[in-house]
């Protein structure tokens, strides 16, 4: 345990200083500051500004995520050599990058929200799904990078898939969503599109805001549509389900691969 | 002089109309119907407090029945209550209750058969079929009501206030609850309705056909399954109502269908799933309102010509304005959008590059509301963004080419 908090606070340490998580926080800052003075139209800003969470968390917790780990792997091999357990120096390496770039996050982007809470003044608890679904949106991205890095032992490899996903996730998804519903639209297909839909993280994380703030759009039309947001309690626990799974699952998985792997570089 | 005028017409009022009759549970006069048999035209009745179970009472004669403290007149199922067939008869401080439903009869609290100049006020109806249903009668007033029923179905339930070829009725300041329809006009001419407030009814808080020349105000319909409803109607003037959370498949603030030449003014549209739904309806005037965090604000479909929006705010709604078809025979002219994202470099409060309104996803959805599923997706974000430089489906000149930079309203 010791090792692991040791260890944790190192690379905590050590990310702290580092240049680039003192850019995201500014640039995330400048950002969020700059759409409250832009878009002065009360609550759906936080809308804005969560299409904007969405485009940027992704972007920054992948490719910084994966250079990360791929920097700190001569360390790591280091490590290896050393009576330390795998598993508290993955866990040490995880916690750190995800408590570093959750804060960057949080601070970046909390203080404008704090900041102009008046101009808006939407309820506590939809911040508090804001920020919950931002923070778990960093958690998928993150372990995503730590499986890429793991997964893959070339660097470009890994950081193809990185970039691969980001797109996925991010486009190709919704444009093969709007193709399929588009094509099956004489066909009672609701549920399996929304059933679809609910696979990627993004769009997860984007019907959960969407629950909150457009539902008397989302009440217009199709009978699931009607349903998940009659269940809106119910139905958002599953999308939160969902968010965690895709929290843990990529953590898990590389996880294993870190414990059994053989490391020979 | 005016002293002894007043003095005079109070006498001679006198004269002319006769008794007060009073009933009481322990009085003389049990029952109100025996009251209204024992009337003569010009009569007063008294009801005292208390509980009267009777129906079918049909007044023949221009009396006068008031309730003191509420007495409660119980249907108990049978049938209707007040059944009125004389003019200038007015009910008012009673408890009327339990008329039956039937799918044949239209059992009714009161009814008004043919009678001009009938009063209901300050009754409070309770679990009736229909509440008050006017038939072929004019110059009736219908002011300060309570109508709470629990109609299960659309099929089960009765209308509140219920008028069927009646003239220059005015009903104000009624509060309707449960019914079929909060407000029913059909072939009803010069009606003014004004300060009620309909809710949670099972079809529409108002809804009107063939009515011409009617002037609804400062009502305010919400939680009504299906919103309000307008159709077939010549020179309507619609100002300051309010139109709240009709929310659901098929559910509108005010769904106009073939309504031509009227006024829609300084209302309120909010948190509707489709604020203003326009169909086959030409020449309306829409000015003055303020839509707001709407699913849609406006939809309007391709058979609505010669409509101007003006001077409306529209704020915070999903889509602005939907339609389908790719011309515009509307005009829309210095309204307020939040959507906007232009700017006013002149500084004359009027944007400097025209707003439109109608985006290529909301086209999209127009023909797949599957669809819907990637709101605010990044997607649909880039589409809109490339349509808006080049319109190919949307309809280009659907737009406001002086949007006002600032609320209106």
């Amino acid at each position: 345990m010791s090792k692991l908090l040791k260890i944790t606070g190192y690379e905590l340490k050590n990310l702290t200083r580092s240049k680039w998580t003192i850019l995201f926080t500014v640039f995330y800052f400048v950002i969020c500051e700059s759409l409250f003075l832009l878009e002065d139209k009360g609550e759906k800003v936080i809308l804005s500004l969560f299409n904007f969470i969405l485009l940027f968390i992704p972007v920054i917790s992948l490719f910084f995520g994966i250079t990360f780990i791929n920097n700190e792997k001569p360390f790591i091999e280091l490590l290896l050599s050393q009576p330390v357990r795998r598993r508290d120096i993955f866990n040490g390496l995880y916690f750190s990058l995800s408590l570093s770039l959750t804060a960057t996050m949080l601070i970046g982007v909390g203080l404008p929200v704090v900041l102009h809470y008046h101009s808006y003044k939407v309820a506590i608890e939809l911040l508090l799904i804001f920020f919950g679904t931002s923070v778990l949106l960093n958690q998928v991205f993150i372990g995503v990078a730590f499986l890429a890095a793991f997964v893959f032992s070339d660097r470009s490899k890994g950081l193809l898939f990185v970039i691969g996903f980001w797109l996925f996730t991010f486009i190709i998804y919704d444009i093969a969503i709007l193709i399929i519903s588009y094509v099956l639209k004489d066909y009672p297909v609701d549920n399996l599109i929304l059933f679809i839909t609910i696979i990627n993280p993004v769009d997860v994380g984007r019907i959960l805001l969407l629950l909150q703030f457009d539902i008397a759009a989302l009440m217009g039309y199709t009978a699931a549509i009607y349903q998940m947001s009659l269940g809106s309690f119910l139905s958002s626990l599953v999308l939160k389900f969902i968010l965690l799974l895709w929290a843990y699952l990529p953590y898990f998985i590389s996880k294993l691969i870190f414990r059994k792997r053989d490391f020979i570089l | 002089m005016l002293r002894a005028a007043f003095l005079f017409l109070l006498y001679s009022s006198f004269l002319t109309s006769a008794a007060v009759i009073e009933v009481s549970i322990q009085g003389r006069v049990k029952s109100i119907s025996e009251a209204v048999k024992h009337a003569t035209d010009g009569d007063t009745i008294v009801v005292n407090e208390g509980r009267y179970a009777e129906s079918d009472i049909i007044i023949t004669k221009r009396i006068v029945l008031t309730g003191i403290n509420y007495p409660v007149v119980d249907a108990e199922n049978k049938k209707s209550i007040f059944v009125i067939r004389s003019p200038k008869v007015v009910i008012s401080g009673f408890k009327l209750r339990n008329t039956p439903v039937s799918y044949t009869v239209e059992y009714s609290a009161v009814r008004i058969e043919d009678s001009d100049s009938c009063v209901i006020v300050n009754n409070d109806f309770y679990n009736n079929f229909f509440g008050v249903y006017l038939l072929g009668s004019n110059h009736c007033q219908v002011n300060n009501n309570k109508f709470i029923s629990f109609g299960k179905s659309e099929a089960g339930s009765g209308n509140g206030v219920h008028l069927w070829k009646c003239n220059n009725i005015s009903i104000n300041n009624n509060r309707i609850e449960g019914h079929r329809d909060g407000i029913y006009l059909e072939f009803a001419r010069d009606c003014y309705v004004s300060g009620n407030y309909s809710t949670n009814n099972r079809r529409y808080g108002m809804h009107f056909m063939f009515s011409n020349n009617c002037t609804y105000k400062n009502n305010t319909f919400t939680h009504n399954s299906a919103g309000v409803a307008v159709m077939y109607t010549r020179y309507v003037t619609m100002t300051e109502n309010k139109f709240l959370d009709n929310w659901g498949t098929g559910s509108y603030g005010l769904l106009l269908k073939e309504i031509y030449e009227s006024e829609i003014e300084k209302n309120l549209f909010r948190n509707n799933s489709v604020g203003l739904y326009s169909e086959g309806s030409n020449k309306i005037t829409i000015r003055n309102n303020t839509f707001t965090r709407n699913g849609w604000a406006v939809r309007i479909m391709a058979n609505s010509m010669d409509n101007v929006f003006r001077n409306n705010d529209f704020l915070l709604n999903t889509f602005e304005v939907s339609t389908n078809s790719s011309q515009n025979f509307n005009t829309f002219e210095n309204n307020y959008w939040s959507q906007y994202k232009g700017y006013d470099l002149n500084k004359d409060g009027r944007g400097d590059i025209p707003h439109h309104p109608v985006t290529l996803y909301s086209i999209l959805i127009e023909k797949n509301s599957t669809a819907l599923l990637l709101l605010r997706s990044f997607l649909i974000e880039i589409l809109n963004f490339s349509e808006k430089i080049f319109p190919i489906l949307t309809p280009e000149k659907l737009a406001d080419n002086s949007p006002s930079m600032v609320r209106i309203n």
